[in-house]
Parts: structure tokens; sequence; C-alpha cells
């Protein structure tokens, strides 16, 4: 069932339906612009045409009951011909005819008539003259490879793009297709159009200059000359801005599309990936999301929406420039999407205060153990480490985390411990750990440090120290650490194994050996430290050097001294401003 | 370049010619100039035929008057001017010359070279 329109054509009436009427609107609509180089004949012809049309439609229809449909006009425009043959004059010796018709401006719809969902495809293809074909094997590649990601952008554009309805908007949905040469079509009839209004403007300027009695004074002649080049150069601008706004809203809508795919994705990647059970350490969580007051999931959620409202709010933008009858959101909706917005920052900065919080104090756990090792005994230190926790083959001190698996519960694997050897008065050797961790009080902290948990052991005076302590995962950036202090009685010797080399901070003993290269000697508990009994001198610190050298000679600045040292007796030269000295 | 436009582009070309013949052997309403052109064939789409005829007009090679029609609307009757007339003997000297040129042309054979 459709319509009928009454019109007049030629001085013949015609009872015509509307899609019919539509279609013929167009087509005679075409045609003047067609003419459009000929103002003065345009009209002429047209007149002349609508007579043709109106015989050749009376030849058809017989009955003055009868409605000229779609078809009838079909026919007519067959046999009347494209707007573009309706050109013959300056263009008959060009190779191909200027192809004169505007740009019909087409608009983005919805196309009811060829849908699988919501008619969203057809419609872009339409707009962009391509098979829709291509298009749902475009959003098959984005639900399938992209993990649904193209599902919501789909919702998103069925809830903006209206439907195509009424005839006009079906017949707008399928005007040309936008593409680049018919842009540049655009542009150069928007520019025909301006220079034609200019000159306009200029003969109405010199009209009013002959018919006024030369009353205005020369100056505003002058203005409205001017006007007229300023109006002209805003046309021309607003025009560049009309092309150039469409390939912002198409870029617009790009960015704000990608980014919401990449939005889905890392909620997905947050979410559901766990769930599922995916490889966990294929992702790296933010630690923020890790030791908050509120659920993980909340927090994707306020991320998510905090992030994506404003895509959302950019690709409708993107696609109102793009076709200015895509619809809004209705008040309540964007009210809300405020509201939901706002939520969701507000919880985000909670969750971000309660963040920097944890790490507002620092906190510590000490731990003593008695070691059954007395003086003359030998004690060795070990560091372990856990083949079936950590991947790196090397146990050494690190700072950075790792995330392992303790009995199928996730934790925090860190290497970030100190050791050093120290003498105590005690009878008995003992061990102390001290752990350190920070927390968002001082008591949160304290608790944070007691609950790292680290290991050790003593067999047959072998001291074995975990290299390695684990954590709750949530503890990430709670920058704990442990240091270890061995203390041992006098005449107590040490041994360090080579596994502690990286371990070792800044251990003192007597020959100032560097902590790199204490690993694999024997040392002993002196009154003045740790001695080395089997070091190489090689490897003797600058300043124990120095001190024990035999023969010393320096000239500087303070003047020349000269020290002699064979053990047990000393001898010194000293010349200097005070003036010679022997000792 | 299209062969169609290249056709299109010889068939108006002599389509003013054409016309202003059809016109010399009496007036004629546009749907009779058109069924005469079409029956030649000369003419594909009806449409480049407006412009035309305005174009003539516009130029004082041809008048027109309305005629009222038994059947339907007055007709718009086209007919040929004194200009009109001596425009249409000098484009017949030019076509029978350009018809000659062109045989003699195509027709000309290799050996005589």
């Amino acid at each position: 069932m459709n319509k009928t329109i009454n019109i007049n054509l030629g001085g013949v009436f015609f009872h015509i339906d509307e899609v019919a009427y539509q279609k013929l609107k167009l087509y005679l609509d075409a045609i003047r612009r067609s003419l459009s180089d000929d103002p003065q004949g345009r009209d002429e012809i047209l007149n002349d045409i609508e007579h043709r049309i109106g015989e050749l439609l009376s030849e058809r229809i017989k009955d003055a009951r009868q409605v000229v449909n779609e078809n009838d006009i079909d026919e007519i425009t067959k046999i009347m011909g494209k707007p573009e043959d309706y050109l013959v004059d300056e263009e008959i010796f060009e190779d191909e005819p200027k192809y004169k018709s505007r740009v019909s401006s087409k608009k983005l719809f919805r196309d009811a008539e060829d849908k699988f969902l919501g008619g969203v495809s057809s419609g872009l293809g339409h707009y962009f003259g391509i098979d829709a074909l291509w298009i749902r094997i475009i959003w098959i590649v984005l639900v399938v490879a992209g993990f649904g990601t193209g599902i919501p952008i789909y919702i998103l554009l069925w809830i903006l793009i209206p439907q195509a309805e009424t005839t006009a908007e079906k017949l707008q949905m399928k005007g040309e297709p936008v593409n680049i040469s018919n842009i540049e079509k655009k542009i150069r009839e928007e520019f025909q159009d301006v220079s034609s209004r200019v000159k306009d403007g200029v003969n109405d300027v010199t009209s009013k200059v002959k018919n006024s009695e030369f009353k205005k004074k020369a100056s505003n002649k002058a203005k409205s000359g001017v006007q007229e080049i300023l109006d002209t150069l805003g046309s021309i601008l607003i025009t560049l801005f009309k092309v150039f706004g469409k390939l912002i809203g198409a870029l617009l809508i790009f960015i704000a599309a990608a980014t919401l795919i990449g939005l889905i994705i890392g909620a997905f990647s947050l979410g559901s990936f766990e769930i599922l059970g995916f490889s966990n350490d294929f992702i790296h969580h933010p630690p923020f999301f890790y030791d908050s007051v509120l659920p993980t999931w909340l927090l994707v959620v306020f991320t998510f929406i905090a992030v994506g409202i404003p895509f959302v709010v950019l690709f409708m933008l993107g696609l109102k420039i793009l076709s200015n009858n895509v619809k809004s959101f209705s008040t309540t909706t964007k009210l809300s999407l405020l509201g939901i917005w706002i939520i969701s920052l507000l919880g985000l900065g909670f969750a971000g205060i309660n963040f920097a919080a944890q790490t507002a104090y620092d906190g510590v756990f000490n731990q003593t153990e008695e070691l059954p090792v007395v003086a003359t005994d030998t004690l060795k230190v070990k560091m372990i480490g856990d083949e079936n926790l950590s991947n790196r083959s090397e146990l050494r001190r690190r700072y950075s985390y790792e995330t392992v698996y303790d009995n199928d519960v996730r934790k925090l694997y860190s290497n970030r411990i100190n050791v050093d050897v120290k003498s105590t008065d005690k009878s008995n050797a003992f061990v102390k750990i001290r752990k350190e961790s920070s927390g968002k009080s001082r008591q949160n902290a304290n608790s944070n440090a007691e609950t790292i948990e680290y290991q050790f052991n003593l067999t047959n005076q072998d001291l074995l120290l975990n290299g390695y302590f684990l954590t709750d995962f949530k503890n990430m950036i709670k920058e704990q650490q442990i240091d270890i202090t061995v203390y041992i009685p006098l005449n107590t010797i040490i041994y360090l194994d080579g596994s502690t080399r990286t371990f070792l901070d800044d251990v003192d003993n007597v020959q100032n050996v560097h902590d790199r290269d204490m690993p694999k000697h024997y040392y002993k508990m002196t009154e003045n430290g740790l001695e080395c009994l089997d070091c190489d001198p090689s490897i003797f610190g600058e300043r124990y050097k120095r001190e024990n050298e035999h023969f010393k000679l320096n000239i500087d600045n303070n003047g020349v001294e000269i020290n002699v040292n064979d053990g047990d007796n000393n001898a010194a030269i000293k010349i200097n401003e005070n003036g010679l000295k022997i000792e | 370049m299209k062969i169609e436009n290249t056709k299109a582009q010889m068939r108006k070309g002599v389509l003013e010619f054409c016309i202003l013949s059809i016109l010399q052997h009496g007036d004629a309403y546009t749907s009779e100039i058109l069924s005469q052109l079409k029956d030649a064939k000369l003419l594909v789409v009806e449409g480049t035929i407006y412009p035309l005829l305005t174009r003539l007009k516009n130029a004082g090679l041809l008048g027109y008057r309305w005629e009222e029609s038994t059947s339907g609307p007055p007709r718009k009757y086209y007919a040929l001017t004194e200009t009109g007339n001596l425009f249409l003997k000098e484009l017949n000297t030019t076509w029978s010359e350009l018809v000659e040129a062109v045989n003699l042309v195509t027709t000309i054979k290799p050996t005589e070279k």
C-alpha cells in the first residue's frame, strides 16, 4: 500500500505513488543541476522536459484512475536518458563528459529491507557504495578475531543510526556513494556556487551604485565590496570545513572504535582470562588492581566506564559529523551516562588514594634463631633456591618481582635479600632475620612484613639460607626486602659459599675484601672483625693494602713522607712545613 | 577512451544539423522531431534534444508557437526562421564536403599510397 500524490506535469494531471514521485523528483532535480550552466535556458528546457514526460506518461496511463508507479518512472528515465545525457553543449569534444550532478546529500541509515540483525551493515554498505557482504565479513572478523569486540560497536551503531523508513530516506540512503571523486566534485561545485554568488553580489553592488543618486558616500560602497569578499572567504572556509569535517568525523570514529576495541580486550583480559584460566603470566596487571579495598572486577568495570564513555561520545560525534541524521542519545541516557561516568571516576579516585596510602608507612618484623655453633666451629653459609618456583636459572639478588605458583597459589617471588656477618659476645651463634615492608599504617606495615614467607635451616653446621622469599601477590609495590645478619662468636670460622656472592651486603672484614670477592673463602672472627684465612692478597681492599705496605713514599703538597715497616717496627721520615722529622 | 563516448559525440555533432533538416520540411512539435530522429537511430535517449532545441531557438535559428491539441495540453511547434534556413544551407554544403572527405579517407587503399 502506498500513498499517492497528485501532480501536474506539463499541464496534465496525474496520480502518482510516493515512491515514484520521489524518483521523478530526484530525476528532475538532477537534470536541473546538470543544466546549471545555463540559468536562462534551464527553466525552459525543464518545462519542455516536463511536457514530454507528461506526454509519455499519458501514453501509458489511459485510465484517469490509474496510478503512476515506480516502473513507469523507470521506463520514462530510460527513454529520456540519464541526467548527464542532457549535457550537449561545451562537453561535446571532451573525452569524458563532465559529470556535473551534485553529490546528493547522502545520509547514513539502516536498511530494514536488507537486514541480518539491524540493517547496520547494509546501511553502511549503501553509504560507502560497497556490498553489504564485505561489511558483514568485517563484522565477523571483528567478532571472531577480536573476542567479541565488534558486538558493542554494532549495538552502538544500531542505536545511533536511524532506520530508513520514508521513501525519501530510502532514496537518500542509496544516493551516490561517498568516495574521493565525489568529494572532489562536491568541492568544485561548492566553489562554483560561491563564485556565481560573488558575481551576483558584484552585479548587485554595481547596480546599486548606478541606481543610487550618489547620496551614499564612497566608503559605504567600498565597505559592501569588502563585506562581499569576506562573505566569499567565509563560504570557502565553510566548504573546506565541510569536506575536512567528514574526514575528521571518519578519523574520530576510527580512533574511538579502536580505543573501545582495545578497552574491551583489556577488560576481557583482566576479567574472563582469569576466569577461564588462560595463561596468567601473559598478562601483566597493574599493581593497582591487586591490593585495593575494591574488588578487581569492580575496578575493571570502573576503568572501562571511565575511559569508555568519553570514547562512546567521541564515536557519536564522529558519526554525527559524517551524517547529520544520526540520532543523539536521549537526555535521560545522556544524564545516566554522565552519572555512571562520574561514579566510576570517584570510585577510581577512591581506589587510587587508597592505593597511594599503601606505601605510606614502613614496617619491620624481626626474627632471631639460635644456631648450635660455638667458638672454633666452622659454619658454612649457603644460599639455596627452589627450581620448582622460579623459572630463572641463576639465583642472585634481584630487585624485580616474579609471579610464581606455590602449590597453585599465585605469589610474588623476590630475591631482594641482603646477607651480613657480624660478631657477637654470646657463646652461641645466631641468625637475625629482619623482614621489611610498607603499608598504609605502621601496624599494617608490620603485619605485612610478618607475612613474608622465608625459611632457612641448619644441617651439619651448614646454614642453608633461602635465596628468595614469597609474599602475597597483592604486595607488589610494598618494597619488601629481607636483611639477614649472621652473628658468630669470636674465633668461629665461617665459610661463605659461592652462592652468597650477590647477596652479601657490605660485610666488614679486616682485609677490606670486597663483597663479590668474599665467597669461597674461610674467615675467622677476630677482635678486629672477620679475617680471611685463605685469601690471595690480590683481593685485599686498597685501604688495607695501603696501611700494610712495608715501604711507602708519598710526595705531595704536604711535603715528603717515607714510611718503612717490617711488621713490628716502624720508621718514618717526614719533610714538611714544620721541617724534617725522623721517627 | 570509451567507444560509447566517441559514438555519442559523433551523433551529437550531427544532431543540430538533423533537427534543422527535419524542420525544413515543415513545422513540427517536439515529439514528432523525436520520433523521426529515433526512427533514424540518431538518438538513443530523448533527453539530449531539449537543450539543443533551446539553444537553437536562442540562437535565432528556430522559432516556436503554441498550438492547441485535440488530445491533451497545448503543443510547442518549432519552425525554421530565415536565419535558420541560411544556416541550414551552409551546413548542407559543409556536410556534403565532409561526407566526401570522410569517404575518401576511410576507403583509401594502402596500395595507392
